[in-house]
């Protein structure tokens, strides 16, 4: 048995450099990349929202609102937050996954080598930079796709162990647990490359075990995603996620690590210069794989992934193209198939492959060049091995400093911060308004982000998860289902009408509007009698409702007391039928076993007097969260004991 | 509703001109962002009666009296007849979109049209596209208004990118070109 995956058994000339130089020079990337955003405030551009406390996300208990991609890694991220502050840790955590990712395909580009293929230091960099601070990479960190960041650092690391997943189990659960930890986004890549990679290496008898091994990790983001969708959680249509290949030179560009879906928050390789450097790259990449495949073959790791690569290709641009467009489309708008979602988020798993791939092919090329015209042997290679870097930095230096100024800072408004001392003083539910889930927003330069209110704010907040791509109805991708009531609120304020009555019915004590782009609409706030305007600042108004009942009001309309010291867990005084300002979801237990009942508008109504409400699957998440952890120690003991050193995913053999 | 509104704005296509590409108009302000984007913010004019919503950041272009411009836009109906009017109601020109219901033509800035900035649009059944036309004078010479002429480029991005990689070809040749140390 071959005890790991092998890597160029000839060994290299000794550098000069010293081994550190990958680390280094992608710490500096990675610091122009965040460039702007050092100086200080918060980051905010589309998914990527930064507040200065990052919470743990509800989702990491199976609570919602929303399905989450930021579980389990933005838990990490929370308890970081609370140390530092979320900015600080953003930054850093950003800086160090494109580093780590830099190196990763610097050292992945060298091990992947077959024999006698020298592809020297600027090869090295060539991969790195395509890979780490490449389109792809840019793009993701611009639109603040933190889990595939996270796959930018990880990837290139536990790739050859992923395409040899039988060899060593407690080597392959430990690199499905890394991508694991990158949520839905880095698990089905994770889990794509090791299914290719075992398909590749034919052994029937042993694909339990390395499907387990791959399989097992995943539960930490599958368990509350499943838990999210059996109460209710949604997803709407998945057309707008297309893989975009718009005009003759949108194809080739994909190569390169175009066809983001929203092509104006793409970063780099687009127009005729994304189109060359795909062909390019393309080009160079098959010749690559050419001679990875004849010289090591399929079974190779290198050669499964190869079929990664070409894998990662064709989901990508299963979204794109015409026919396979629809039958893609049905599959992803199942609830099984919302992880594959987003298909060119599989770039990943070809540009993983292609950048070192081209590098190994342009070695090659130049090679084949000169073997035929020996002439001026050393000016050719030397060019052709230039030719990958020379088109990494192409399509990738216009979007280093600052990702073209989506990471430029931000400054919460101070109107923000005063609502929010004032709702931290007298808490209960918060609706945000505008009611929109992607508010275009002033103060970011008008960039348009994720609602940032609910972060900021902390504590209940209603607000919208409608992402608007369809007309009409119910499409709150959301388990909250008071968002439902809102959305028909909102539109009788927006006819002009007061609302102030119903939200006491709903038992909402605060109305926050922020004065962005749509705030227009809610005239009626200020005229509504049942609404006390507390706070109005040029930045945000907020109103209180009159009539609030309290956090959780008796049959008899009587306010009682909630307290809730973790999400999971509820303490209350308030009697039999009482209603809580609590997002209502089944799994709610009261004492030890009695459900608790939602009510029509989506809170829980008690049906029994108080005590103790606990969230039953959020037990089964964490003790399952557990019991992948200890797996993972008890891998890494297996590991280490055996290799001497943690991380070793290739040693070169003979 | 408010999301019929986006639904509206998304459908209307755009109209380009000398490769400037336009937002459309829609009878509806199509106000909010969703997760596909922002629709651009409109106001309404009115004038004979009845109302029409023009977006606020239609982009202009500069012209002479009597200069010929390609146009070309989207989101008719396949075989629509498209109408391309001056602001005055003069039209410029009738054409048929084709069966994707885009179309491209040329059309002629009147000999007679007043210096300034003019509204021009594409009528195609429901749906209205506009452009903005800055008319200037057949020549222009000795113009000081006191601030210096932007000079520059809208595409440094892409240029500095294509000189990176120029630079290390460059260095590669240079490395290559050197003539090896002996032994």
């Amino acid at each position: 048995m071959s005890v790991l995956p092998t890597s160029n058994p000839t060994a290299p000339a000794r550098s000069r450099l010293p081994g550190w130089w990958p680390w280094a020079l992608g710490v500096m990337l990675g610091l122009v990349v965040v460039g702007p955003g050092l100086s200080g405030g918060s980051l905010l551009s589309l998914d990527l929202l930064v507040t200065p406390d990052i919470p743990v996300p509800n989702g990491v208990y199976g609570l919602g609102p929303a399905l989450s991609q930021r579980v389990p890694l933005f838990a990490i991220l929370g308890v970081g937050s609370a140390a530092v502050g979320g900015p600080v840790i953003t930054k850093v955590f950003l800086v160090v996954c494109l580093a780590t990712g830099f190196a990763g395909a610097a050292r992945l580009v060298r091990v992947m080598a077959p024999a006698g293929t020298e592809v020297g230091a600027l090869g090295q960099v060539a991969a790195g930079v395509l890979w780490a601070v490449g389109p792809y990479a840019l793009t993701r960190v611009g639109v603040g796709h933190i889990n595939l960041v996270w796959v930018v650092a990880v990837l290139p690391w536990v790739l050859p162990r992923l395409c040899r997943p039988a060899d060593h189990l407690p080597s392959t659960y430990l690199a499905a647990l890394a991508m694991a930890i990158g949520g839905p986004g880095g698990g089905t890549l994770g889990v794509t490359a090791a299914a290719v990679a075992l398909l590749v290496q034919p052994a029937p008898r042993r694909h339990l075990r390395p499907a387990a091994a791959v399989l097992i990790p995943q539960l930490v983001w599958v368990l509350p995603t499943a838990v999210l969708l059996w109460a209710g959680a949604g997803v709407t249509g998945a057309m707008g996620f297309s893989t975009r290949a718009d005009g003759v030179a949108g194809w080739p560009a994909l190569l390169a690590g175009n066809g983001f879906w929203r092509q104006d928050h793409q970063v780099g390789a687009t127009g005729f210069v994304g189109a060359v450097a795909g062909l390019i790259i393309g080009l160079l990449a098959l010749a690559g794989g050419i001679r990875i495949v004849r010289t090591l073959g399929w079974r190779s790791w290198q050669g499964a992934a190869t079929a990664v690569g070409v894998t990662g290709l064709v989901l990508a641009l299963a979204s794109a193209l015409p026919l396979v467009r629809d039958g893609y489309e049905v599959l992803t708008d199942l609830p099984i198939g919302a992880p594959l979602r987003e298909s060119q988020r599989f770039t990943a798993l070809w540009l993983v492959w292609a950048a070192p791939s081209a590098v190994i092919g342009a070695v090659s090329v130049g090679r084949w060049l000169t073997d035929r015209a020996p002439a001026r042997a050393r000016l050719v290679r030397a060019a052709v091995a230039a030719v990958p870097l020379a088109v990494a930095l192409a399509v990738s230096v216009p979007g280093w400093w600052g990702v073209d100024g989506r990471l430029e800072p931000v400054e919460y408004p101070a109107g923000w911060a005063a609502v929010r001392e004032t709702i931290a003083d007298r808490p209960g539910t918060v609706v945000a308004l505008p009611w929109l889930e992607y508010p275009q927003l002033s103060f970011a330069d008008g960039r348009q982000a994720f609602n940032p209110m609910p972060d900021f704010l902390g504590g209940d907040v209603i607000s919208s998860y409608d992402p608007l791509f369809e007309a009409g109805g119910d499409h709150q991708e959301q388990v909250d289902r008071r968002s439902v009531e809102v959305d028909r609120l909102v539109a009788e304020l927006e006819a002009g009408q007061a609302v102030s009555r119903q939200l006491a019915d709903l038992g909402v004590r605060w109305v926050v509007l922020a004065r962005e782009r749509g705030a227009e609409d809610y005239a009626a706030l200020a005229a509504d009698p049942g609404l006390d305007p507390v706070l109005t600042v040029p930045d945000v108004e907020l109103y209180e409702v009159r009539d609030w009942s309290g956090r959780a009001t008796g049959p008899d309309g009587t306010a009682h007391d909630v307290s809730r010291p973790i999400p999971p867990l509820i303490r209350t005084d308030a009697p039999d039928g009482s209603v809580l300002s609590v997002a209502g979801a089944p799994g709610w237990v009261q004492g030890w076993a009695r459900p608790v009942a939602v009510t029509g508008d989506g809170r829980l109504r008690l049906e029994g007097t108080g005590g103790t409400l606990w969230f039953w699957p959020a037990i089964v998440i964490l003790v399952t969260d557990l019991a992948v952890a200890g797996l993972g120690i008890r891998c890494l003991a297996s590991r280490r004991g055996r290799f001497g050193r943690i991380l070793a995913p290739v040693r070169p053999r003979g | 509703m408010i999301r019929s509104k986006v639904k509206a704005a998304i459908l209307a296509g755009a109209f380009v001109a000398t490769g400037l590409t336009l937002v459309a108009g829609t009878p509806a302000s199509a106000q909010d962002c969703g997760y596909g984007g922002c629709p651009p913010i409109t106001t309404t004019t009115t004038s004979g009666g009845g109302s029409t919503t023009i977006p606020d950041d239609i982009p202009t272009i500069t012209v002479v009296r009597g200069e010929t411009i390609d146009v070309d836009g989207q989101g008719c109906a396949p075989g629509a007849e498209v109408t391309v009017t001056w602001d005055d109601g003069t039209v410029l020109g009738t054409f048929t979109a084709d069966e994707n219901g885009n179309f491209s033509t040329k059309i002629t800035i009147p000999s007679n049209a007043t210096l300034g900035v003019h509204l021009v649009t594409a009528t195609c059944g429901d749906v209205e596209q506009f452009i903005n036309v800055n008319v200037l004078a057949e020549t222009v010479n000795n113009v000081d208004d006191g601030t210096l002429a932007r000079t520059g480029s809208n595409n440094t991005g892409p240029l500095i990118g294509i000189g990176a990689a120029a630079v290390v070809l460059g260095g590669a040749f240079l490395y290559g070109a050197r003539r090896p140390r002996q032994a």
